[in-house]
């Protein structure tokens, strides 16, 4: 079957639900990740962290632990050569304007600020040896006083985490005139919402094996987002960039928690002290309260429009909990900031956002960074101000939603096209007939959620992204491009691209990936920009070895190149496929030529001068993907349970390179969504960690989620190759607004504060005097 | 962890092998709890030897015999769930399998394992002590019974000595009365129950009669709720009546907060249960 | 410190090979597979709470980070890489057909519940392979195509 595009005539590879090779290698059991990973003289590692949220540490002492047979090393902040050397750029080179990049250690020093800061590292013949040694690090900790609230912590008598100033980011947005335009406003709605801590939970725990190599190389073999990370360590060890070199696995998920380094800088100073291999694996409970979560937010919204529900003015003030360490938090709340108006049109517009530090877990990347805790906020609002006005809330959005060319609240226009009403319409449309309750105690709603997140990283980060093509005599082909694969299948997206482009098939197009040193550096996998930005590189490499060959088969077949097309291991005339010519025929005449058939290429995404002020102006990010969600759920009004029985997620991703990859990122942003609106919450009490364990955090299983329809909308507008959008972000959203509101829908009650527990909405239900 | 494995190939050995131990040595069947347990060091001491009564045969069956049913302590929740004799009379039993963690664990756990385990909030607890269970624990010096309602001493605390091995559970049949098990947990899969409730009850003339009701995870123990149960005794099953009886049982439980719930919501949600459970039976749905 | 004891040979059937080893008493099944080279059982938590882990003993789909290796002596173990076993090799094709595979580590794990499933119940419902799969999180796909992919599997 072949699909017509305005940029090629049809497509035989791109926009097929073709299956992947590195499934098949998946489901053979045969990929390496990286705790499979083994080597010959190989030490095993564990971290010492700390017990206190907020201390001095008066004394360490490492003896005993140094002196179990079997144990090898043990270091300390003293041992690592640069202990704050490293930076919040994570795989980016161009200046951070007003981002703050306060240090990050790499082992606490004299003072921890976290409960499971790392504090000291082990290496030893075996883990449970490692894990012995552990228990006989002995540590005198005294308890200073530390802050947990971040409203608490921006006040200026509380303690302070780093220097003088708790609060380390802060944006705004200004447009218009506020007062006036609230003063002018025939409707104001304004309400407080609140978020939590969340986990990525990503089945694969954090891992690695770091070794020297015989070239002197200090080799990392790890499940990272960035093998740029690599100068990060170079860094640590005060070595050259040259002399590190990261080889990324295929990831066991990654979500933004493998975006950070991790167990990278740990395992390059064991190894490169010790001589030898060492690898280093996280225990889940170490996962949980020793790695970064998802930012809590405390959020004010108001809104105010006019009667006939036009949006006319939006005030928020958005404060997030940056926890003891700063890394991510103010891109974070920069994209916070820049979503926060929610995919509309608002002519007046005032937010402040703040960032500030506490005593609890440090946060930082999680799918969406940002953008998924507005949007409980903002959707929320439109519903409240739907009924407000006696509106549809699908009637009051769709009066609002950005339209191609409107500009954003930072003053970005919007060049894409935007089809959140058909998305809106397709979402709601799918939910069917309402069901009917399944007990007298039961009552079904529905409830739905627009939403915008961009794609492709900030634009003042100059972001590039490379890629090479290489073809064999034999018409099979070599693809080489740094980008991680997360397990969305980004790897797999490259090769189809590859294949439709050169003509090759799939199976016979080889991508390496994820190799600092010998793969093109291709960025990050992560602000959705994989497909956006590797996409585009290996379709521009692709494009100009599809030049080459076509070039060369006009000669040989007669027929100008642009009647000529390419599938399957053959070239031949679109008009009349018997005149045709084996790739392979055609790539020996080239390279015999003189002509390699080898090209690399580097894309650009568009760029912007870096944040100077605190106030966002301007094009933040190159474009936005939008959709929407909708959600039906029943609620037993006697014990506050919600269960969710039926969801049906809709986006524009412009292109769908593989739909079933796409549908993949939608139905599991979707149940990612879903745990974060009614089941997820990592949970500390004065920075003490109370749930470690996937028994008492709460993930969804498969008889939480529903059947998640997703619908793919393909408005062939986006920066990507063939006009893609990006979806990994994007997908989980609008769920938790979409849930909430259809919370309010079943039983009449606003929850506001997520996760909508049964407990939670038991007590809403109970204060509103709901029984049935 | 360090300890040693003794494997049992008998019941007989498994007896000599737990008097030789005494406290020291712990039993493993499905490993389940224990093992988890191991890991968190959570176990009060650490055991010098674990018996593995895994394999045993001798404590792994379900029999019918003369209006009664007897269990094999060391047969899998999954075996439960799937034996005829438990599914053609104990529904209660059933429906408690059915909400018990997931299949993986299923497959591996023991209903005496659960019980020893003896957590508040242990699934096959409640319908066992509706069904007015006994336990039997055997050791080398001989045979006790008790019943299960005296079994449970306290939070994870059973009443057997050092050397015995609890082999059977037994109970009477229990056909044709109205039962129910509801679990109530954080999420629909494998959850530790918030609260859960067991009830089974005949209606006669309209009213209520032997009615049994238990609870799981709002009190110390598993417990039957005698004045609960002596509250519903002889009432209509109306929906007045319920949600007053609800508030004895409110008063009779005596829940805790920790990361589940609160002590408060689990009061709430016992009374509630007791409600869900009549009306998912078809009762207590009006005044009426 | 407590004594330690000694480690003791224990011979577990994995895939059709008999694999012999020296393990401690406190070693699990799962560890015991993962230093034999059956790096294709994923640890994912180590207590019973996410199914990565997840192996066949037996013929019954267990968690082998609950089992001690010792407890398995002269039992049979299936892993995802056993051959010959059509229906494993058919549910393979189904989870790559239907993109039930995403990052894939919950995979070897998820198709072992899977097979044991379709054995117990050669024709579940959606319900039921839902209740089966409940102990095999999965944090990628949201299960819509795993579920997809077994209905498939039971229906062909």
């Amino acid at each position: 079957m072949e699909h017509k595009d305005k940029q090629k005539q049809t497509f035989y590879v791109v926009g097929k639900r073709l299956d992947g090779l590195d499934e098949k290698a998946k489901v053979a059991g045969s990929v390496i990740y990286a705790d499979d990973f083994t080597m010959e003289r190989m030490l095993y590692a564990k971290v010492f962290r700390s017990t206190r949220a907020s201390a001095k540490i008066k004394s360490i002492d490492t003896t005993a632990a140094r002196s179990l047979p079997g144990v090898v090393t043990v270091i300390t902040a003293e041992d690592v050569p640069n202990n704050r050397s490293v930076t919040g750029a994570v795989g980016q080179t161009a200046e951070l304007g007003l981002v703050q990049t306060v240090q990050q250690l790499v082992l606490a020093e004299d003072r921890v600020r976290f409960y499971g800061e790392p504090i000291a590292l082990v290496a030893a013949e075996d883990p449970d040896i490692a894990k012995a040694a552990l228990k006989l690090i002995k540590i005198e900790y005294e308890d200073i006083p530390g802050v947990f609230d971040p409203e608490e912590a921006m006040k200026d008598d509380t303690p302070k985490v780093h220097g003088d100033n708790n609060i380390i980011a802060h944006w705004e947005l200004r447009r218009g005139d506020i007062d006036k335009a609230f003063r002018e406003a025939d409707v104001i709605v304004e309400n407080d919402y609140q978020t939590q801590f969340q986990e990525h939970a990503h089945l694969e725990p954090e891992s690695g094996v770091a070794w020297i190599d015989d070239d002197g190389v200090l080799n990392l073999r790890v499940a990272t987002q960035v093998i740029e990370q690599y100068r990060e360590i170079a860094h640590i060890l005060g070595i050259a960039e040259s002399k590190v070199r990261i080889r990324g696995t295929l990831i066991g998920g990654g979500f933004g928690g493998k975006e950070d380094l991790t167990v990278e800088p740990y395992i390059a100073l064991l190894s490169w002290k010790t001589g030898r291999p060492v690898k280093l694996t996280y225990e889940r409970e170490e996962m949980m309260y020793g790695r970064h979560k998802r930012h809590p937010y405390k959020m004010r919204y108001k809104h105010g429009a006019t009667k006939d529900g036009q949006l006319v003015a939006m005030e928020a003030t958005l404060i997030s909990d940056s926890g003891a360490y700063v890394y991510l938090s103010s891109w974070v709340l920069l994209y916070s900031t820049v979503h926060s108006t929610g995919p509309y049109y608002i002519p007046n517009v005032k937010v402040d956002s703040y960032s500030v530090l506490t005593n609890n877990i440090y946060t930082s990347a999680f799918r969406s960074f940002g953008a998924i805790q507005v949007a409980v906020a903002c959707e929320s609002q439109m519903d409240i101000l739907a009924r407000e006005l006696k509106m549809d809330p699908a009637e009051l959005r769709a009066k609002n939603y950005l339209k191609t060319g409107d500009k954003t609240g930072t003053g970005q226009r919007i060049d894409s096209e935007v089809l959140l009403t058909e998305t809106q319409e397709a979402a709601v449309k799918a939910l069917g007939d309402r069901s009917k309750p399944s007990a007298p105690y039961m009552k079904v709603g529905r409830g739905f959620a627009s939403c915008w997140q961009s794609y492709g990283r900030m634009c003042y980060l100059h972001d590039t992204s490379s890629a090479w093509v290489g073809m064999e005599l034999d018409g099979s082909a070599v693809v080489r491009c740094g980008i991680p694969d997360l397990g969305g299948g980004q790897r797999e997206s490259l090769r189809q691209i590859a294949a439709e482009l050169i003509g090759a098939p799939l199976e016979r197009v080889h991508v390496i990936s994820t190799d600092s040193q010998v793969t093109p550096l291709a960025g990050t996998v992560t602000a959705t920009r994989a497909l956006f930005m590797s996409g585009n590189a290996v379709k521009l490499a692709a494009e100009a070895i599809r030049h080459d060959l076509l070039q060369k088969a006009s000669e040989m077949l007669g027929e100008n190149p642009e009647n000529l097309d390419m599938c399957d291991g053959e070239v031949f005339a679109s008009r009349n496929r018997e005149n045709k010519i084996p790739l392979a025929q055609v790539v020996k005449a080239i390279k015999s030529e003189g002509n390699p058939l080898e090209v690399l290429r580097t894309f650009r995404a568009p760029a912007a001068e870096p944040v100077t002020r605190e106030i966002l102006e301007g094009q933040i990010f190159p474009d936005f993907t939008f959709g929407s969600q909708a959600a039906e759920v029943e609620v037993n009004t006697l014990t506050g349970k919600v269960n969710v029985s039926k969801m049906v997620g809709a986006y524009d991703v412009g292109k769908a390179i593989n739909p079933k990859r796409v549908e993949g990122q939608i139905e599991g942003g979707m149940a990612q969504g879903l745990g974060y609106a009614l089941l997820e919450e990592f949970i500390e009490d004065k920075g003490i960690p109370q749930n470690v364990n996937l028994t008492t955090y709460i993930l969804p299983t498969s008889k939480d989620v529903p059947d998640i329809q997703s619908i793919i909308l393909e408005s062939g507008s986006g920066k990507g190759p063939f006009g893609a959008k990006g979806i990994g972000e994007p997908a989980i959203v609008a769920t938790a607004p979409a849930i909430l509101n259809a919370i309010y829908d079943a039983v009449g009650v606003r929850i506001k504060k997520i996760p909508a527990t049964p407990e939670s909405v038991f007590y809403h239900l109970k204060e509103r005097g709901e029984r049935t | 962890m360090d300890f040693i494995y003794e494997k049992a190939g008998s019941l007989a050995e498994a007896l000599k092998l737990k008097a030789k131990y005494k406290e020291k040595g712990v039993f493993i069947a499905g490993g389940t709890d224990l093992l988890v347990d191991m890991r968190n060091n959570v176990l009060e001491s650490e055991p010098k030897a674990v018996i593995d009564i895994s394999d045993l045969n001798e404590i792994n069956y379900i029999r019918q015999e003369n209006g009664h049913i007897r269990i094999g302590a060391g047969t899998r929740i999954s075996e439960i769930q799937k034996s005829s004799i438990v599914q053609r009379n104990v529904l209660l039993l059933l429906k408690a399998c059915r909400e018990f963690a997931n299949p993986l664990i299923k497959n591996r756990a023991s209903l005496g394992g659960n019980l020893i385990n003896a957590s508040p909030a242990a699934d096959m607890a409640t319908p066992l002590l509706i069904l007015g269970a006994k336990v039997v624990l055997k050791s080398v010096n001989g045979e006790r019974v008790m019943s299960l309602e005296e079994f449970f001493s306290g939070v994870k605390r059973t009443n057997h000595r050092n050397d015995e091995l609890l082999t059977e559970i037994r109970f009477n049949e229990a056909q044709g009365k109205r039962c129910e098990f509801l679990k109530m947990g954080q999420r629909n899969g494998t959850s530790i129950a918030i609260a859960s409730l067991s009830i089974m009850f005949d209606v006669a003339d309209g009213v209520i009669k032997d009615p049994r009701v238990a609870l799981g995870s709002v009190a110390p123990v598993p417990f039957r709720a005698h004045k609960t149960e002596g509250a519903l005794n002889g009432v209509k099953p109306s929906l007045g009546n319920i949600k007053r009886v609800g508030n004895i049982l409110k008063r009779e439980v005596n829940p805790i907060t920790d990361i589940r719930g609160s002590s408060e919501y689990r009061r709430e949600m016992a009374a509630l249960l007791l409600l869900m459970a009549f009306q998912n039976l078809g009762y207590a749905r009006s005044e009426l | 410190m407590a004594e330690r004891s000694e480690m003791r040979e224990v011979k577990i059937k994995v895939n059709d090979e008999w694999v012999t080893g020296l393990v401690k008493s406190s070693t699990t099944l799962l560890r015991f597979l993962r230093d034999n080279g059956f790096t294709e059982v994923k640890k994912g938590c180590d207590e019973g709470d996410c199914g990565a882990c997840t192996v066949l003993l037996d013929g019954k789909a267990i968690t082998s980070c609950l089992i001690l290796a010792l407890q398995a002596d002269g039992k049979e173990v299936t892993t995802i890489k056993k051959t010959g076993d059509q229906l494993l090799e058919t549910l393979k094709e189904a989870f790559v057909k239907y993109e039930a595979c995403q990052c894939g580590f919950c995979s070897p794990g998820t198709i072992i519940t899977a097979r044991w499933l379709l054995n117990e119940n050669p024709r579940p419902n959606r319900e039921e392979i839902r209740d089966a799969l409940s102990g095999n999180l999965c944090r990628c796909t949201g299960y819509q195509k795993i579920v997809d992919a077994i209905e498939h599997v039971s229906e062909t």
